[in-house]
């Protein structure tokens, strides 16, 4: 089972000692934790860089809301009303920063300029140390981004003078959540180990980040997509990065679903981490460690 | 005091050419990287027009505006946001915070041209000023699709509200990355003011209303560049329009040198 682990989180140090590709004593969880806690921390210098990123991004998500609220004319759209999209768009902000990883930018510039080899030496997986890396990040803006949105939570209850969201429905919400950011980070991981191969893979993260806007469900509610479209993008893991999330906090989403989004969500993460396994394997041997 | 003008103008226009020229032959060097770059800008833009694909399927119309009326204002805009971003935008106005930081703004402030020439105009981006070209064809498929053919007036007219509305991006682009000056702390000024541009510049004038009609005509007046041109071009010059235009380009490019003047007095040259 241990081997199977191994072979599945693709860590180059089989040699190493197993605590240190699998994480399972406590004292091997100690490094991943401090990884987290060390990102979490250096986050804060940037704040001036994430206030300016939410910004961005709440000006571009205003626009999408102006440009509903002018073609809804009291209309239902697949069931959404235009309260509905609004919360939609306020809400999918939310999502974007507790699915966001900077994989990509981090993981493929390691590979590219030899540094990867500082990884290599040390007794951790590059997959996990990725995660409590993204994590610790996310732990971070959620900190800034959840007092904002427990006022918007409140005021939009007042407004629509019934509860949007219910306990379970935000429970559901925070899972689908951290699935989106291991698919997320998955994905990017995958398109980082390119990187053994290719000397840019700046290009690749362009690709991923314009189909996972609009057919994961930031720029517009999937449900808004005809239904052919619908039937494929319902299979792809890109729709676990915004709109899972987003249907289950909205209530768009019943416990009906679930079992049907949590297999699938599965078969993608097993997928994921079994083309991340192959990538690494294959590409470790074209590793030159003075920059690929 | 015509002729040094003109003398300058032309100087000016001679240095952008060779910048221009430079710029073509430093993407072309790694020419796969160039296609590639293309292929990311026309993909940007497919992905701009299903997103408002999938709300006219859905609503019919936007704000009165129907597809074809839509089709030409996406063409436009999309001309207007490759031009932003490939004279402007990527390899000058993202890359001003580094610059103010290193200290590397001082060969800048050297050199015998005008620095926010030079800092906002300097390194063109060329896959996306080929990725502009697709724009022509989105306002000829709108055009045919409207079975209207404009006429020489409305062409003038739509060409001097673009060039006005462009002018006035670019004033709003350029203030806020000078705003690096003052707040140092973070890299993301410049982009606040194109991503502005970007979300407010392909929506139907029409949709601005109240207090949002006060910001997006006058304060920010970014309806100029696409929306209003647009609507010069398929229903030809609309004087107030036009006026308001030239006058709000001419106010914001003297603002902008305004608040250049003020800004580099807080550039300290030490980095950091």
């Amino acid at each position: 089972m241990q081997k199977l682990f191994t072979n599945l989180l693709g860590c180059p140090f089989d040699k190493v000692g197993t605590s240190a590709i699998i994480p399972h004593t406590p004292i091997s969880m100690i490094k991943y934790w401090a990884v987290l806690k060390i990102n979490f921390l250096s986050a804060f210098a940037k704040k001036g860089d994430f206030i300016g990123q939410v910004l961005i991004n709440f000006i571009q998500i205003s626009s999408f809301i102006l440009i509903w609220k002018y073609s809804f004319n009291n209309r239902t759209f697949q069931g959404y009303t235009l309260q509905d999209t609004i919360v939609y768009y306020v809400f999918v902000l939310f999502i974007t920063y507790a699915t966001l990883t900077t994989t990509v930018d981090y993981l493929s510039k390691s590979i590219k300029n030899g540094s990867l080899s500082e990884w290599l030496i040390k007794p951790r997986a590059i997959l996990f140390t990725e995660i409590a890396r993204s994590l610790g990040e996310m732990f971070f803006r959620m900190i800034q981004l959840l007092p904002i949105y427990l006022i918007i939570a409140i005021i939009t209850t007042i407004i629509a003078q019934t509860a949007i969201f219910s306990f379970q429905s935000v429970l559901f919400a925070l899972i689908f959540a951290l699935i989106g950011l291991f698919i997320n980070i998955l994905l990017e991981y995958c398109l980082s180990l390119l990187a053994f191969w290719m000397d840019e893979v700046w290009s690749l993260k362009h690709f991923k980040d314009i189909f996972a806007d609009l057919f994961g469900g930031k720029r517009i509610p999937l449900a808004f997509f005809p239904p052919v479209a619908l039937s494929v993008l319902n299979i792809l893991p890109l729709r676990f990065i915004f709109s899972v999330p987003l249907e289950y906090l909205l209530q768009k989403k019943s416990t009906a679903n679930l079992s049907f989004d949590l297999t699938l969500a599965f078969i993608w993460l097993i997928t994921l981490l079994i083309i991340a396994n192959i990538l690494f394997k294959k590409g470790i041997r074209k590793y030159a460690a003075f920059g690929n | 005091m015509l002729h040094s003008v003109t003398n300058t103008i032309k100087r000016y226009f001679k240095i952008y050419l060779i910048l221009i020229k430079y710029s073509i032959l430093r993407d072309l060097t790694y020419w796969q990287n160039f296609i590639i770059c293309v292929v990311i800008e026309i993909l940007y833009q497919a992905a701009f027009l299903t997103f408002f694909g999938v709300i006219i399927l859905q609503t019919g119309n936007i704000a009165g505006w129907g597809v074809n009326e839509l089709i030409v204002l996406l063409g436009i805009d999309t001309i207007t946001s490759e031009l932003l971003t490939g004279l402007i935008i990527v390899n000058n106005s993202r890359e001003l915070p580094a610059k103010i930081w290193s200290g590397e703004l001082d060969h800048v402030l050297l050199r015998p041209i005008h620095p926010l020439f030079n800092l906002m105009l300097g390194r063109p981006y060329f896959p996306s000023i080929i990725g502009a070209l697709t724009g022509f064809i989105i306002i000829a498929i709108g055009l045919i699709r409207l079975n209207y053919f404009p006429g020489i007036m409305s062409i003038i007219g739509a060409a001097t509200v673009f060039s006005s509305g462009f002018l006035i991006v670019f004033s709003i682009v350029t203030i806020f990355s000078l705003l690096t000056f003052f707040f140092n702390d973070t890299s993301t000024l410049p982009r606040i003011g194109e991503r502005l541009v970007y979300s407010f510049s392909s929506r139907p004038h029409s949709i601005f209303s109240g207090f949002l009609k006060t910001i997006f005509f006058f304060i920010l007046p970014i309806v100029y560049v696409s929306s209003i041109t647009s609507e010069t071009l398929r229903t030809g010059i609309e004087f107030q329009y036009l006026i308001s235009a030239v006058i709000l380009a001419i106010i914001f490019l003297f603002i902008t040198q305004l608040f250049w003047k003020v800004a580099i007095k807080r550039y300290t040259s030490a980095g950091g």
